[in-house]
């Protein structure tokens, strides 16, 4: 019953994000009068391609038009392209999931252990070292990182290629790049979860029992500490997306991130549509199973629900 | 490992503490100075004080769980080691062997996210490395059954935030004496808990401690619990101890100033049994057949599953009259409080705020004193500032005349002029708490509200505020409607009492009917299980004053 109504408003939220989106990129420029210079172009073959790619009409007739297709599973030509909109997104998104994926697996290999250690040690030298390092490393816009890489690696001792996709040395300075500027900031959340964890009297209770200072950590602070953390992870993750839009510029790596920018820059707007959907979709997911996997890991939301 | 010393007669010492001061390191802050006290097999040794003095720093010293880096002069030699001087291994057999420790709010003491049965197991573990599961999973159900909890072996599945606070401070109990150890360091047990849990927290620890012949160091600010049960009672003033020794000795003469003042000030009262002046003044407050049900979302609403904060609630308030409502956590009283002052509206009945009988106003002035008085201070603005702002809101525009009123109220309540130029931080919890009030009368109330208004202060402080009460009752004929969980408080200052359970009104009569014996069984427990009550036996019934 809960799963459902969750189901509902999830399919709601994403039909307000179409309509949001479809309003928002029409009544920020005409998307024809971007690919033609009305001074040296008829007015007739501006009409012809309005016709073709579905822009006449009041923006009222263009929306519904365009929501009777998604729900065919017509998303619209690329105008870039001239391909169907979904599939020129379906080819990239691969390489972006993988980006992605590896990214999420540096950040948390890298900003798990540093942030509870830094948290363990706090006000010591390790806590602040690690804490000097993730400001360093969250001040930096994310392009920075990408292009100190490329001097050092490629260009000083040839030892990965700065351009493109297919082996696994094209993977490793993106990941870097994005995993270690999320690995800096997810650092600072773990480590006040676990701090705020540390603090919570059922740790002390269970030292006063005599139990082992790391088997208070597995068995008491970290559950405990892992709430917060459960809620924020799936966030960064959203937000690599993001990142990927420059930093696959930087690399050449033919990912979504980099579709955005050239679909924007060339208002391909079928193509846009298509990708903010299918992010928005992948945060509404990712949300709902952070909901779910919350009432199990905190036994009281479980409660809250049943009464 | 035990200390074998005897002198002469005396029992074997199992904690002795000697000169100890704690400072924090760094920082030139001394918590506690020149510490002495010894605590011998099976006795009960009470460690008194109010908030700040000292005793948790002294209890959590003991087992070296501070939660800061000390710097500890002096020694303390709890079942033969020397605390301070143990290696972390030897610690932690320490603390498994030697001490036990309760804690204030065992809701917090326990993992949240964890079970209650994972967590007795990965300590009984400590104990039986060997042990299988079924034989842990045995001594984890004796354990409960020990500390007699129904229905053990269910459980042992079950959540901490699924049993009632007394369950789990049961449960607290048991994990802390899996070790069977020679001291149990109870940290105000039952501060957290309702009245009649409390009595039965503190007798589980009594029967406890007779059974193995355990020592108990009790923590607490309550003199209450301290005179029923101790055996040895020392009291913590600022750090320093200023009195120990038997505890029928100092009960029945105190020698230091400090504790003086403080057991006249939590002796009891036992209201006059005699005859009850019939309530004839104008109503103030009436609450007419009223109920509120509140429900956590809308599916609740519609399927009525909610929770009912008041069922059919009838009772008044009059001029001059101070109502105490009383009643366990989650009766209903504080919902009562907010209808009165509008902030919610009823779902059924009446509350009825009657034309006021002294300002010849149309609808009665009603303020409110809350629980925390710092929390309801703005801690950025002077007292001053923020008492002129209330009359300057409501039209004083001349500041003059704004400050005669407020002097005029601070004498009232029995504050100096200091004050005003004071900002809340720097006032006492005391002070602090009188203002608020003062705050409260500056409109010239024909009735406060005063929602838990002692619970945030200690017991000296107590005094003084229900002594500001008394003379504001005397003085300006105002109602006050007083809601507590503290009997003690009743018997002390109310005229009238209405108690309620589950938010339905259980009882409402004079207070000096209130002991006569003739009141519903739910009343007649509250009643029982008011520390202190058990020297009611011996004191004498004449005087009707308990002194504890």
């Amino acid at each position: 019953m809960m799963l459902f109504s969750r189901l509902f408003r999830a399919v709601v939220s994403l039909w307000l994000i179409v309509t949001l989106v479809f309003v928002a990129l029409r009544a920020t420029g005409d998307p024809i009068l971007a690919i033609f210079n009305p001074d040296d172009t008829t007015q007739a073959a501006i009409d012809a391609y309005r016709e073709q790619w579905g822009y006449t009409g009041t923006i009222f007739q263009q929306y519904l038009a365009y929501v009777v297709n998604v729900f065919r599973g017509d998303f619209g030509i690329s105008t870039m392209s001239n391909r169907d909109a979904f599939a020129v997104v379906a080819e990239r998104l691969p390489a972006t999931l993988q980006l992605v994926g590896l990214s999420a697996v540096v950040m948390l290999v890298i900003g798990v252990p540093l942030g509870a250690l830094a948290a363990l040690n706090a006000g010591g030298r390790l806590d602040r070292l690690v804490m000097a390092g993730s400001t360093v490393g969250f001040a930096m816009p994310n392009f920075v990182l990408g292009l100190v890489l490329i001097l050092v690696l490629s260009v000083t001792f040839h030892m990965l290629p700065s351009n493109g996709i297919g082996s696994w040395q094209h993977l490793v300075m993106p990941v870097l790049t994005i995993g270690l500027a999320k690995a800096a900031m997810y650092m600072r959340f773990v480590r006040s979860a676990v701090l705020d964890a540390l603090k919570l009297q059922c740790v002390t209770s269970a030292r006063a029992r005599g139990l082992g200072e790391f088997q208070i950590f597995l068995a008491h602070v970290a559950p405990n500490a892992l709430l917060p953390l459960v809620t924020i992870t799936p966030l960064l993750v959203g937000a690599m997306v993001a990142a990927g839009s420059v930093v696959e510029s930087v690399f050449g790596w033919p990912g979504v991130g980099r579709l955005i920018v050239d679909s924007v820059a060339q208002r391909d707007l079928a193509v846009l549509q298509v990708i903010i959907m299918m992010v928005a979709g992948l945060m509404i997911v990712t949300n709902l199973l952070v909901d779910l996997a919350y009432v199990r890991l905190d036994p009281r939301t479980a409660a809250a629900r049943e009464h | 490992m035990t200390d074998k010393t005897i002198i002469g007669t005396r029992k074997e010492r199992v904690c002795t503490v000697e000169n100890l001061g704690v400072a924090i390191s760094g920082a030139d802050l001394r918590l506690v100075e020149d510490i002495s006290f010894e605590i011998g097999k099976g006795d009960y040794f009470a460690l008194v004080g109010e908030s700040g003095s000292g005793k948790s720093i002294t209890c959590h010293t003991l087992m070296r769980l501070l939660p800061f880096k000390p710097e500890i002069e002096g020694r303390i030699v709890i079942d033969g080691a020397d605390v301070w001087s143990l290696t972390p291994a030897q610690l932690r057999l320490f603390r498994r062997r030697s001490v036990g420790m309760v804690f204030q709010d065992p809701l917090a003491a326990l993992n949240p996210v964890r079970t209650i049965g994972s967590q007795l197991l990965e300590t009984l573990r400590l104990y039986y490395p060997g042990a299988g599961g079924d034989e842990l999973r045995e001594r984890a159900v004796k354990a409960l059954r020990d500390v007699h909890i129904p229905q053990p072996e269910q459980r042992l599945a079950v959540y901490p935030h699924q049993l009632s606070g007394g369950l789990n401070q049961r449960v607290m109990i048991a994990l802390a004496l899996l070790g069977n150890p020679k001291l149990l360091i109870a940290d105000e047990p039952t501060t957290a808990l309702d009245m009649s849990v409390q009595a039965e927290v503190l007798d589980l620890i009594d029967e406890l401690r007779r059974q193995a012949d355990l020592s108990v160091l009790l923590v607490t600010h309550d003199l209450g619990i301290v005179g029923d049960r101790a055996t040895h009672i020392a009291v913590m003033h600022k750090g320093h101890m200023v009195e120990q020794g038997p505890a029928a000795e100092v009960v029945a003469a105190p020698r230091a100033d400090y504790s003086k003042e403080l057991f006249a000030a939590a002796a009891v009262d036992w209201p006059d049994r005699g005859d009850t002046k019939p309530r004839e003044k104008p109503l103030c407050l009436s609450f007419e057949g009223v109920s509120k049900t509140f429900y956590t979302s809308a599916q609740d609403r519609k399927a009525d599953i909610g929770v009912p904060a008041a069922r059919d609630m009838s009772f008044c308030v009059r001029q001059g009259e101070i109502v105490a409502l009383i009643g366990e956590s989650g009766s209903g009283k504080t919902t009562a409080a907010k209808m009165a002052m509008g902030l919610i509206a009823p779902d059924s009945g009446e509350v009825v705020l009657h034309p006021s009988p002294r300002n010849k106003a149309a609808r009665l002035n009603v303020q409110m004193v809350f629980q925390h008085p710092r929390d309801s201070l703005d801690p950025l603005m002077s007292v001053g500032a923020q008492l002129h702002e209330v009359l300057y809101v409501h039209g004083w525009t001349n500041s003059g005349d704004r400050q005669t009123h407020i002097e005029k109220i601070l004498a009232d309540v029995g504050l100096g002029l200091h004050v005003l130029e004071r900002r809340p931080t720097f006032l006492s919890g005391g002070e602090a708490q009188r203002v608020v009030i003062a705050r409260a009368l500056l409109l010239e109330p024909d009735m406060l509200i005063a929602d838990e208004p002692l619970s945030a202060v200690d017991v000296r402080i107590q005094k003084h505020i229900l002594e500001c009460f008394q003379r504001l009752r005397e003085r300006l004929d105002i109602a006050i409607l007083l809601i507590t969980h503290d009997l003690r408080v009743v018997f002390e200052i109310a005229d009238q009492v209405v108690v309620l359970r589950h938010g339905e009104v259980v009882e409402d009569v004079p207070v000096a009917l209130f002991t006569d014996g003739k009141r519903q069984p739910y009343t007649q427990m509250l009643i029982d299980a008011v520390p202190g009550k058990k020297s009611l036996a011996d004191a004498d019934r004449e005087t009707q004053v308990v002194s504890l």
